[in-house]
């Protein structure tokens, strides 16, 4: 056990160092956000031939989003990671020349994650989720979706509301990285980073909980050449999965 | 108004989507039983009236990722121009560019369906669409149906290897069920040398060139990846 987690903190470690060297990624941080897509669904994307099916489709679940009770007020928003990594460690257990050797190895995962969890996958795959039951919301909570992610680098560090809505009862939920990492010994896992807040009816904190979910992977990545649906797929399950395991060690520590 | 392109079984001609629904529904070309080891599962019956169809779309515009050692993370960094990101031109491969290179593809011969009227359609199809349609993406049309979808085309480059275009293609075959008789997707790559130019001296041109190129190759190693026998 001990093992893994030194495993888990040396890919971190790796990821932290990524994160402290990458000012070039942020744009000047603000405190206010890009426009959400609102509580409204998303307008329907345009069809693409009168005869394609599904077209119409917006690009994520949008059911969940208006409260199935009466409305309260309370908000909900939600952002999906704008950023993604891939860390393969072999037998030499890390470092610059592990990095270089599976280099080409992980930039293709991280493509192949980029495309499986783009924002909008993400967000449909939250939203997927009883977000309201997993995040201790009430039922009257109307839940926000901002298409376009936060600069990572802001994401965790701005302390204020994120969006610009001045509602009472007010609380976000941040998705700030989405990691594969394959051990020599643990195998390969998919971990995501997730952020609460719950804002009240101010600008100040009242709680918050930022933790990883983690779970195994069988199927990802794929080889190369073969098919690689499920593997894709695989991706979007353990994201889902990673959102229920992160769900439950917040609402035992917002409990506290 | 939406454009599809009909190209196969020795058809070509580009047309408005009302008037190709009717030319695609005249039964002029008699299809000719396909030739390759996948294709016994959607062999044309004997007596059809249309002939088969593969229904090709392109990919949205190309996306972005990069794998560095002390940074990186951010997907889409050089398409949105982030600071710290190599400055690509812009739309470099949009979904326009990536129909005409289509368009001029053998596609019916890259799949391995000779005699399979190509279907070329012009708009994009989101990825969420290519994942959540069980049935075909185009209603309608002979039993005997294929569809070929690029879900996204990316630059990607890393520290170590270089550049590369890499697309994620799916692909499905239909017969008179609702559900398709072959899945396949993967993600091909072809590696990059001159795109996308490293100064402002470098010729342009010469790496949207080459880009489009890798383009086209991508698609037949896509096809070559379907086409290859299963292993037993």
């Amino acid at each position: 056990m001990k093992l893994r987690h030194a495993a888990f903190h040396l890919s971190l470690a790796l990821l932290i160092a990524a994160s402290s060297g990458q000012a070039q990624d942020a744009a000047p941080a603000t405190a206010a956000a890009p426009a959400p897509a609102a509580t409204e669904p998303p307008a329907a994307e345009p069809a693409a031939e009168p005869a394609v099916v599904a077209a119409a489709g917006p690009a994520y679940r949008t059911d969940s989003l208006q409260p199935k009770a009466a409305a309260d007020g309370c908000e909900l928003h939600i952002w999906p990671a704008e950023r993604m990594n891939s860390i393969t460690m072999g037998l030499l257990g890390g470092g610059l020349l592990d990095a270089a050797l599976h280099s080409g190895r992980d930039a293709t995962n991280k493509t192949l994650m980029a495309s499986a969890l783009d924002s909008p996958s993400q967000l449909d795959a939250l939203l997927a989720l009883d977000l309201r039951t997993e995040l201790v919301r009430s039922a009257g909570t109307t839940i926000v979706v901002h298409e376009t992610p936060l600069e990572r680098k802001t994401a965790t560090k701005i302390k204020t509301r994120r969006s610009d809505s001045s509602s009472k009862c007010y609380a976000e939920l941040i998705v700030a990285d989405v990691l594969y990492q394959k051990s020599p010994i643990y195998g390969r896992s998919l971990r995501t980073l997730f952020y609460f807040r719950d804002f009240g009816n101010d600008q100040k904190i009242d709680k918050e909980y930022k933790a990883w979910g983690g779970n195994g992977l069988k199927l990802f990545p794929p080889k190369e050449g073969e098919d690689a649906i499920a593997a894709l797929d695989e991706l979007v399950t353990k994201f889902k999965d990673n959102f229920l395991e992160y769900g439950r060690n917040a609402r035992k520590s917002l409990a506290k | 108004m939406n454009i599809i392109h009909v190209i196969g079984a020795g058809l070509g001609f580009t047309c408005a989507v009302p008037v190709c629904a009717q030319v695609v529904a005249i039964p002029a070309i008699p299809a000719i039983a396909a030739s390759s080891a996948s294709d016994a599962a959607i062999a044309p019956p004997a007596a059809v009236s249309a002939p088969c169809e593969l229904h090709i779309w392109p990919g949205s515009p190309m996306r972005s990722t990069y794998h560095g050692w002390f940074h990186g993370g951010i997907v889409d960094g050089a398409v949105q121009g982030r600071d710290g990101y190599r400055k690509l031109p812009e739309q470099p491969l949009g979904t326009a560019r990536q129909t005409e290179i289509l368009k001029a593809a053998d596609l019916a011969q890259l799949f391995a369906k000779p005699g399979f009227q190509v279907v070329l359609h012009d708009t994009a199809l989101t990825s969420q669409v290519l994942r959540r349609t069980a049935g075909r993406l185009q209603e309608g049309g002979p039993e005997c149906y294929a569809e070929f979808a690029i879900d996204d085309v990316f630059f990607q480059e890393d520290v170590v290897n270089g550049r590369f275009l890499k697309i994620l293609g799916r692909y499905r075959e239909f017969g008179s069920g609702p559900a398709p008789l072959r899945s396949f997707g993967t993600l091909v790559q072809v590696k990059l040398q001159k795109f996308p130019p490293k100064t402002p001296e470098d010729d342009l041109a010469a790496g949207l060139e080459e880009l489009g190129t890798a383009y086209g190759k991508a698609v037949e190693q896509f096809a070559a990846a379907l086409n290859k026998p299963k292993k037993k």
